[in-house]
């Protein structure tokens, strides 16, 4: 039996619907059954190569559906036994497509517009790699590619054969991480934007998405998962994370599964009170949650927010500060009248379709109306490609 | 940014009428000092009739009463003379609080700021009106308000500068003296109806040109001089430049589409 990779304490964890919109899940396993970590949970229904796979050995706790039989979480909690985890490596002149697709790393792209894991055959214009640290956070790039710069490397060279076009790695300004020799691969850095440190600002800027385009983003721990399993055949489902609870100067890194239980994580740490609530996502782009999000690197612990749900109709307020929040091209007040009101081909003419719902988070929160722009963001992406289809 | 975010969330316009207040009390002061109590009574009559009318839509609409009124009367008061005869006062703040903004929805749902509205009105129906300028006193008292509403996204910088800029280059501002002169006479108009969020352009450039729209006006208005323009000729500048302000907004939307539509061919 193979062994697992060296995991850190165990821990609950969650495949959450809310990173895959839309998706409709086909279970392979039962409740109750003990899955190893790299085996398959679920594939997509209409897309079936898409396979997602468990990230830790554990007992499959509960498989929960959402509306329309989508799929809102299927936790699993640390246990003994089960199968081996599944070992096999790309063979000699395989496709590294279907390889990807098959040991549950697709999931790890995120395309735009629309979101989510992008189509089997799909063959984007652009692959975009963040290896900016969001704003606020203790995690720092360099450091955790250190000592797995061999890794990192095969993995961005792996991304070259799923495009025809550039891969674009994004770099904070000071960073010296080893950029792969590679006249595919082109490193940026910027000094001086403010939305670099975000995927949609990344977008925004090397390779905005008309509406033919189609752009994919990944992390760069991510990419080192991908150059992992070529070389070992072993599913690496471990993110260096850091965690921000409120009040206390330091954050702490650490080691977890991906979709982590941020309650358990945090009573380790002796942070939790009843007054708190964890957030997952960087800081400004966070929501409440309970365990952390697929693509999702920070966490924090802040006090519960109740959202002020406002009498009647409530105005729009156009402060300055909006703007900053979005990424630069994008006009905050036009797009968030457009959204709103729920108006396609403004949005779209706008720019909507470079953005997620996690770039709209800061408007919500800024927003005098009391309106969600998440949601609006979703309706509007989810019509959007209706119509396109 | 946060604590601000929880401040506004979800307010409505009440958080925007909160913090305006707050940016008037100090002029409001000054002026209330200077003109004693026939400026009180301005001050008082204006609010009774800003607020019968919130009341009377607010009844009528079947909605909670807010008082969004008060800056209205508020800035009215800073412009309009001691002497003014109480019945012009009713009509024209009457007619700006009802056609510049109640009939829209209120505070944010309009297009124009009413007070902005009340005072052209009074310009163009009372020929004998003269508004009056801002003592440097007043002037002064502005800047705390203006910082206010500048830290929390109130106010455009973007407006005020391009505003100033345009001034400037106009008039052929050299000296540090006409600097202050300038700074001085626009500073209530500039701080309270150019740059009042809610009439104005709300894109970037959007801004840039609204602010050095009025700045030409203004410049027009007074008579293509050398002087700085009066307050009659700012409140007209800054009513113009917010009737301009949603075309602006398109001209540069309409840029910025066919900017994109060029980059993706």
């Amino acid at each position: 039996m193979m062994s697992d990779p060296l995991l850190p304490s165990p821990v609950p964890v969650a495949l959450l619907g809310r990173d895959y919109p839309g998706l409709r899940p086909r279970a392979v396993v039962a409740e109750g059954e003990v899955v190893a970590p790299g085996q398959v949970l679920f594939h997509d229904v209409k897309r079936p190569e898409i396979e997602f796979v468990s990230p830790i050995r554990g007992r499959v706790a509960s498989i929960g559906f959402g509306p329309r039989r989508t799929l809102s979480a299927i936790v699993i909690e640390p246990a003994e036994g089960g199968p081996a985890s599944p070992a096999n490596m790309l063979p000699e002149g395989g496709d590294l497509r279907t390889y990807l697709l098959s040991r549950g790393l697709w999931p790890a792209f995120v395309t735009r517009p629309y979101g989510g894991p992008p189509d089997p055959e799909a063959r984007p214009d652009a692959i975009i790699v963040s290896a900016v640290p969001a704003r606020g956070s203790a995690l720092d790039p360099q450091a955790i590619l250190s000592d797995r710069q061999s890794d990192f490397a095969d993995g961005m060279n792996a991304l070259t054969e799923l495009t025809e076009g550039p891969v674009h790695l994004c770099l904070a300004a000071q960073s010296t991480i080893p950029i792969p020799a590679n006249p595919r691969i082109k490193a940026h850095r910027k000094r001086f934007a403010r939305d670099w440190h975000r995927p949609g600002g990344q977008v925004a800027r090397l390779h905005p998405v008309g509406p033919l385009g189609q752009v994919w983003t990944i992390g760069y721990q991510d990419v080192v998962a991908i150059g992992s399993i070529r070389r070992t055949g072993i599913y690496d489902p471990i993110r260096t994370i850091s965690l921000h609870p409120e009040g206390r100067a330091r954050a702490q890194i650490m080691q977890a599964p991906l979709g982590a239980d941020l309650r358990t994580l945090f009573a380790a740490d002796g942070a939790l009170s009843p007054e708190l609530e964890p957030r997952s996502g960087p800081h400004g782009h966070s929501h409440p949650a309970a365990y952390m999000g697929r693509h999702h690197l920070d966490a924090a612990l802040a006090a519960v927010s109740a959202p002020r749900r406002p009498t009647g109709p409530q105005p729009l307020i156009p402060l300055t500060g909006l703007d900053r929040a979005l990424p630069a091209h994008v006009q905050a007040v036009p797009l968030m009248r457009a959204l709103s009101i729920g108006d396609l081909e403004a949005c779209a003419r706008l720019g909507c379709l470079d953005l997620l719902e996690e770039d709209v988070v800061p408007l919500t929160a800024l927003c005098a109306s009391g309106t969600n722009y998440e949601r609006c963001l979703r309706d509007v992406l989810d019509q959007l490609q209706k119509d396109a289809a | 940014m946060t604590r601000f975010a929880s401040l506004m969330h979800g307010r409505g316009a009440g958080g925007l009428v909160a913090l305006q207040s707050l940016a008037l009390l100090p002029p409001l002061g000054v002026s209330l000092w200077h003109g004693g109590t026939a400026t009180l009574g301005i001050l008082i009559a204006a609010l009774l009739v800003v607020l019968i009318w919130d009341y009377a839509f607010a009844a009528l609409r079947h909605r909670r009463f807010e008082p969004h009124g008060l800056t209205t009367a508020a800035i009215f008061t800073l412009f309009v003379p001691a002497d003014m005869p109480l019945w012009h006062l009713v009509v024209v703040l009457s007619l700006g609080c009802v056609i510049g903004e109640r009939i829209f929805g209120g505070r944010g749902f309009a297009f124009l700021s009413p007070a902005t509205v009340a005072l052209a009105l009074a310009l163009l129906s009372l020929p004998d009106l003269t508004l009056i300028p801002p003592s440097p006193a007043l002037a002064l008292a502005c800047l705390p308000g203006a910082a206010l509403l500048l830290a929390t996204g109130l106010l455009s910088l973007r407006i005020a500068l391009s505003f100033l800029v345009v001034m400037i280059l106009v008039l052929g501002v050299s000296s540090f003296e006409t600097a202050i002169i300038l700074l001085t006479t626009s500073s209530v108009a500039l701080v309270f109806l150019i740059c009042d969020p809610t009439s104005a352009a709300v894109t970037s450039w959007g801004r840039v040109l609204h602010g050095a729209l009025a700045g030409g006006l203004a410049w027009v208005f007074a008579g293509v001089g050398d002087g700085p323009p009066g307050a009659g000729a700012l409140v007209f500048a800054a009513l113009m430049a917010s009737l301009m302000a949603p075309l602006i907004d398109h001209i540069v939307l309409s840029f910025n589409a066919w900017r994109r539509q060029r980059h993706h061919g």
